[in-house]
């Protein structure tokens, strides 16, 4: 059997085992809590064919959607700016640090204080849990630009206008889709924990339901239909920065 | 000495100088606006002062390092090795890539009900929510730090007769431990993140819990505290990882910019 | 067409553990004086000054004291007429071959059917024909610096600054880089600037050769190359050749010995 097949073979083989190693954990411990995979399995497909479930996914996806674009569109312009000036980029690093440390979750409570229980707030949620990643990831960028293509572009004639956009953009671009990539993933964890924590609409609220009526399926089911979810995004993420930086992942192909 | 004089001047200085400068800009801002949901800087340190006082604070504290430094170990020691059988042996990493990948690009987050229905309202929750954070990163960290090791040391070595385990041991692990160590500095704040995001969600006790007892009464100021004293944990822990890269990987050359 | 007049550069190195601060003169009192159509050498140890040198006359750094004046005018920042090619290529990764080779006609505004026209011309003359629609990762070296040097022949500067630009590429693509420039120079000869470390194309290229020296840098001497044109490698085996080879590598060894004391004194970076 060649490589190839036998790999293939081996991680179907690992997946048989985790659920085999599921079942048998459902039957040891026969926990009310823990449904088993078939379970599982059924409650999201039973999640998906009711209307209640795609309401809810659209709500709470609203949030994501136009906090996700808000980060985007400020952490990008913030970040190009810090990249380029100097004594920001020294001057505010501290302060990068420090939000990419501090944990989001705890401070949402104090947001809900500012702005109340709104698609507002969850939006903001959003968008202050991608938009530090963002930021970073575009300054970073911008000051990794080859010294040498900036003289290149200057000896030829470029402006400081020529500079941005035929050089300094792209080519950090690939490093800015990176945080494109990591912020859609922390602006999902915020759209589920500021549903969790705050407002409970949508698949928060969802969640809830199911707690309280002890339906183990139905939450294990939703967690599946939220991992698909965010995999499916964070693909067709994925997909688009292929069309729009196509040079950067030429090679990736030609080495494999 | 680990600080150098002229790195000083030139790094550390500005950095805290601009801290400085933030907080003090900070703290007018929030006194010219007089709001309770923006809580002046000397406030907030006055009752985390206070907090430490009362003493409860001590003990969440000790909780919160308990679970973070439990799953971070667990996260080290599984990231690590399985990053270094996968970067060492190619079959490895193609079998469980599939799995990893998925695992690391799901935002963790959505793993805390399962998490929660398997070990229940305890603390093995939160650290299974913690392991979950920061073991994919390392897997896929420590497999890259292998994986570009110089192969031409591993020639080298074969062709003045390394065994295998020599090769580990002397060349491969040295050579990708610094990688491993700056993998581990973001693992650990992402550890961080894993324990407070657990304990909002799941725990009773902790730094995360006591933040949401004060998050129900609309103390601002409570809250603000206790994500100073979070951010502190992960700096100070950051700072011995730091030190102790420091004294494994003494031999990385300093890449210092030229003028 | 290039006067170099008094040119001096220095700037403040910062303290490391190892000494104190300390003023170095990269460019001391440099004056040179190059004529229309000459191809000029300029080879030396390292920290002589040449690089900045080069940098000083393409206007992207400036002088401390003296000028520099290129067809009569000061030069004050970069311009097209004074084309570069880069020592690391400096291609631009995301854009085609044409692309890259079209760039400096594209920042000057020109059509883009007459700049394709005008680069497709040059990518053919540097013998990298089908490859137009390349990316700079799917060449080598060698392909790399052809489409470097295509690109400032594009914008017909009035002079062509080269800064080691073989340096990075192995013997052999350097060998053929060697007579591909000569070949091209010969179509049309521009005024050429061109660093090197190799002594054989320090002579092998060149009308004239200029000597520096490090610590501060300085002119030592410059040699006139009394080779004809066209010119091929075949002077490599004249005697003459030798001895400028031999007399430059005295210069140099001198430096380079010294270089490498102050370096193991710690006095170096």
């Amino acid at each position: 059997m060649n490589r190839r097949k036998q790999e293939i073979v081996l991680s179907f083989g690992l997946l048989i085992a985790f659920f085999v190693a599921w079942h048998l954990f459902t039957i040891i411990f026969d926990s009310v809590l823990i449904p088993t995979s078939i379970g599982t399995g059924r409650a999201a497909v039973e999640l998906i064919f009711e209307i209640q479930t795609w309401r809810s996914f659209w709500l709470s996806n609203q949030s994501l959607a136009i906090g996700f674009v808000l980060a985007i569109a400020v952490g990008v312009v913030i970040g190009l700016i810090i990249g380029r000036v100097a004594w920001m980029e020294r001057g505010l690093d501290p302060w990068l640090d420090f939000l990419l440390v501090l944990p989001m979750a705890m401070i949402m409570p104090v947001i809900i204080m500012a702005v109340g229980f709104s698609l507002s707030a969850r939006v903001l949620v959003v968008f202050l849990f991608a938009v530090p990643v963002v930021i970073v990831n575009t300054r970073a960028g911008i000051r990794e630009v080859p010294p040498e293509l900036i003289d290149m572009a200057r000896v030829f004639g470029a402006n400081e206008f020529d500079l941005w956009k035929q050089i300094l953009i792209k080519s950090a671009a690939p490093v800015m889709w990176t945080g494109f990539r990591i912020g859609l993933s922390r602006g999902i964890s915020g759209m589920v924990l500021s549903e969790l924590l705050l407002v409970a609409v949508g698949v928060g609220m969802m969640f809830q339901v199911f707690q309280g009526a002890f339906e183990p399926d139905k939450t294990f089911g939703l967690v599946a239909l939220l991992i698909v979810e965010s995999l499916l995004l964070l693909k067709v993420l994925r997909l688009v920065e292929h069309r729009a930086i196509p040079w950067f992942h030429i090679d990736k192909f030609q080495n494999q | 000495m680990l600080i150098n004089r002229s790195e000083l001047r030139s790094k550390h200085v500005p950095y805290i100088l601009s801290l400085v400068v933030g907080l003090a800009l900070l703290e007018i801002f929030a006194r010219i606006l007089d709001v309770p949901y923006f809580p002046t800087v000397s406030g907030v340190f006055s009752r985390l002062m206070s907090l430490f006082a009362e003493g409860g604070i001590v003990i969440d504290l000790f909780r919160s390092l308990q679970s973070l430094f439990l799953g971070f170990l667990i996260a080290s020691i599984l990231g690590i090795t399985i990053g270094i059988l996968c970067g060492r042996y190619q079959l490895i990493e193609h079998v469980l890539r599939p799995y990893i990948n998925t695992m690391v690009t799901a935002p963790s987050i959505l793993f805390v009900p399962i998490y929660f229905a398997v070990f229940g309202l305890s603390r093995w929750a939160i650290v299974a929510l913690i392991v979950d954070y920061a073991v994919f990163f390392l897997i896929v960290s420590t497999t890259t730090a292998v994986q570009s090791v110089d192969r031409e040391l591993v020639e080298m070595s074969k062709v003045f007769g390394a065994s295998e385990r020599q090769r580990m041991r002397l060349i491969l692990l040295p050579s990708s431990t610094p990688l491993i160590f700056s993998a581990l500095r973001i693992a650990l704040t992402r550890a961080v993140k894993g324990m407070i995001n657990g304990e909002l969600l799941i725990a009773v006790v902790g730094l995360g819990a006591r933040s949401k007892g004060f998050a129900r009464a609309f103390d601002a100021e409570g809250v603000f505290a206790v994500a100073t004293l979070v951010v502190g944990v992960a700096l100070v822990s950051g700072a011995l990882l730091s030190f102790v890269d420091g004294r494994v990987n003494n031999w990385v050359p300093n890449i210092r910019r030229k003028g | 067409m290039i006067r170099i007049e008094n040119a001096s550069k220095s700037f403040q190195k910062a303290a490391t553990r190892k000494q104190p601060a300390a003023r170095v003169d990269v460019l001391d009192q440099i004056n040179i004086d190059i004529k229309e159509n000459e191809f000029v050498t300029i080879v030396g140890p390292s920290g002589c000054g040449k690089t900045t040198l080069l940098r000083a006359i393409a206007g992207l750094t400036g002088l401390d004291f003296g000028e520099i004046k290129v067809a009569g005018e000061l030069v004050t920042g970069p311009s097209p007429d004074r084309a570069m090619v880069f020592q690391t290529f400096a291609l631009m990764p995301w854009a085609s071959v044409l692309r890259n080779v079209a760039f400096g006609l594209e920042l000057r505004g020109v059509d883009k059917s007459e700049r394709e026209e005008i680069a497709r011309g040059l990518i053919v003359k540097v013998g990298l024909k089908g490859f137009e629609n390349s990316l700079p990762s799917e060449l080598s070296g060698g392909m790399k610096q052809r489409v470097g040097l295509a690109r400032a022949l594009a914008v017909n500067p009035k002079i062509l600054l080269m800064d080691e630009p073989f340096g990075g590429l192995d013997e052999q693509t350097k060998r053929l880089m060697q007579e591909e420039l000569l070949r091209l120079w010969e179509l049309e000869r521009k005024t050429v600037v061109f660093v090197t470390h190799s002594l054989d194309e320090a002579i092998l290229l060149a009308d004239r050769c200029v000597l520096m020296s490090a610590r501060p840098g300085r002119v030592s001497e410059i040699l006139d190359i009394p080779f004809g044109r066209p010119r091929t490698r075949d002077v490599e085996r004249d005697l003459t050749y030798v001895d400028i080879k031999q007399k430059i590598w005295e210069h140099l060894r001198a430096s380079q010995i010294e270089e490498l004391t102050l370096q193991s004194e710690g006095n170096v970076d």
